[in-house]
């Protein structure tokens, strides 16, 4: 669809670039300190990781605790808590489940851990690259 | 730090430290995140270090480390020597103090805990007298040294520190996050017993010690210094600071040979995840002033997001096991 204006993904693409092909070079003669190359690249990385993040996931994983939840209605340190906001009511769950060493606190742990560890691991592969450019390395060096 | 605040900040320097800092350069040292750190030369050659907060990064604040610093240089501990302080922040819009400056190599420092990237290379002496400093400032009574918190016992000292990271994260989040409030139930229900409180550093190993000539001139970074058990520090610097330094088996050797200090690999690996858990809750904190707009450098973004979720992988690696 045509449009009258830049998209946000656009102008972060340009952003991006700009400072990639046109501001780190010139800044490569050792003119400017550590810090500001540092700072840079740093925001090159952030542009980059902006423009192609995949959309918000917070909506999607939210119905995945639920749903992970939902399996666990009958286990007692779940069905005490429930209904509740998702998050609050797994938190509280693992929490309790640190002292227990019976089958309900097993349960919980199988049933929880592996959705909340795929959320974090799934955040994990967007924001890597990051990591480069916080170490003052852009993604092509 | 633009023209008007280093103007304003040369002019307090002259009226609080000493006037020759009134004609002076300044440069930014390090590339920290917790504090910018600025050296200021005057024309007479006098130097000395700017140490600024960056709008609460991290949930440490400058107040507490200028006490600390103070305290530690009057017991003798090599420490900068606090020259001015402004904790209000009226200088330049943020609390700074100002200290002495230390010749040597390894002033780069205000990195989170375990953030720093830099290969931090050291050789046999200068690696055991840090553990020589180490193992002394963990014999200091620190009971007096203006330390915010002050446990009741040494028995529920660790718990406390998991409780005071705890809370900074859930402060900077938005909701609960079920991963970090398992993993402080479990450093919580886990923490070792603990005889006497000693001054821990809380970010201690190679960077965060100016040296030279394989002596120790300065240790550095005290803003998460706090009373406790020294397993932390040598935990960090095993794991996390000293990591790439050299190989694990070196640094326990060290700690056996100089400070005496052994853990079984069941203690090692709780000290691991208690000090991910502090960097994880550290780390969310940045995220949360950028947000806001408080901090809008783009490591703040990067250190709350990527940082923080890499700490807390390996700690919840640690903690699942």
């Amino acid at each position: 669809m045509s449009t009258d204006r830049p998209s946000d993904a656009a102008v972060i693409a340009a952003a991006a670039a700009t400072m990639r092909e046109s501001v780190l070079p010139a800044m490569s003669g050792g003119a400017p300190d550590a810090h500001t190359r540092s700072a840079v690249v740093q925001l090159v990385g952030l542009l980059e990781y902006a423009s192609s993040r995949p959309a918000d996931p917070a909506a999607r994983r939210r119905q995945e605790l639920l749903d992970a939840l939902h399996r666990l209605a009958d286990n007692p340190l779940v069905a005490s808590r429930w209904p509740g906001e998702p998050f609050a009511v797994a938190a509280a769950a693992l929490v309790e489940c640190v002292t227990r060493d019976d089958r309900a606190a097993e349960e919980v742990r199988a049933g929880l851990r592996p959705v909340l560890v795929a959320h974090l691991d799934d955040e994990l592969r967007s924001t890597a690259p990051l990591i480069d450019a916080y170490r003052g390395r852009p993604r092509d060096e | 730090m633009n023209e008007a605040r280093r103007d304003a900040l040369a002019e307090w320097l002259a009226t609080s430290v000493d006037p020759c800092l009134r004609d002076s350069t300044m440069r930014r040292i390090g590339v920290g995140h917790s504090r910018a750190m600025y050296c200021v030369t005057a024309s007479s050659g006098q130097r000395v270090v700017v140490r600024v907060e960056q709008g609460g990064v991290f949930g440490t604040a400058g107040a507490e480390e200028c006490r600390v610093m103070r305290s530690l240089h009057a017991a003798g501990y090599p420490v900068a020597r606090i020259l001015a302080e402004d904790p209000a922040g009226d200088v330049i819009g943020q609390p700074l103090f100002v200290m002495e400056f230390i010749d040597g190599v390894g002033q780069d420092s205000g990195t989170a805990p375990g953030n720093g990237a830099d290969e931090r290379v050291l050789d046999q002496p200068t690696a055991a007298a840090f553990v020589d400093a180490l193992a002394r400032l963990h014999a200091l009574d620190g009971s007096d040294f203006g330390f915010d918190i002050v446990p009741d016992s040494p028995s529920t000292a660790t718990a406390g520190q998991v409780e005071r990271w705890h809370q900074v994260c859930r402060a900077a989040s938005s909701g609960p996050d079920p991963l970090i409030d398992e993993a402080a139930a479990w450093l919580t229900h886990h923490a070792p017993p603990l005889d006497r409180l000693a001054v821990v550093h809380g970010d201690a190993g190679p960077g965060n010690f100016v040296h030279r000539h394989g002596t120790v001139a300065a240790v550095t970074d005290w803003e998460f210094a706090h009373l406790g058990d020294p397993a932390e520090d040598f935990a960090f610097c095993l794991t996390m600071r000293g990591a790439r330094t050299m190989l694990r088996e070196a640094w326990l050797e060290l700690f056996r040979e100089r400070a005496g200090f052994e853990l079984s690999e069941n203690a090692w690996r709780y000290w691991e995840a208690f000090n991910l858990f502090k960097g994880a809750c550290a780390n969310r904190t940045c995220l949360d002033l950028f947000e806001r707009g408080i901090n809008p450098a783009p490591d703040m973004a990067i250190i709350g997001t990527a940082l923080h979720q890499t700490f807390l992988r390996r700690l919840v690696d640690i903690v699942h096991r």
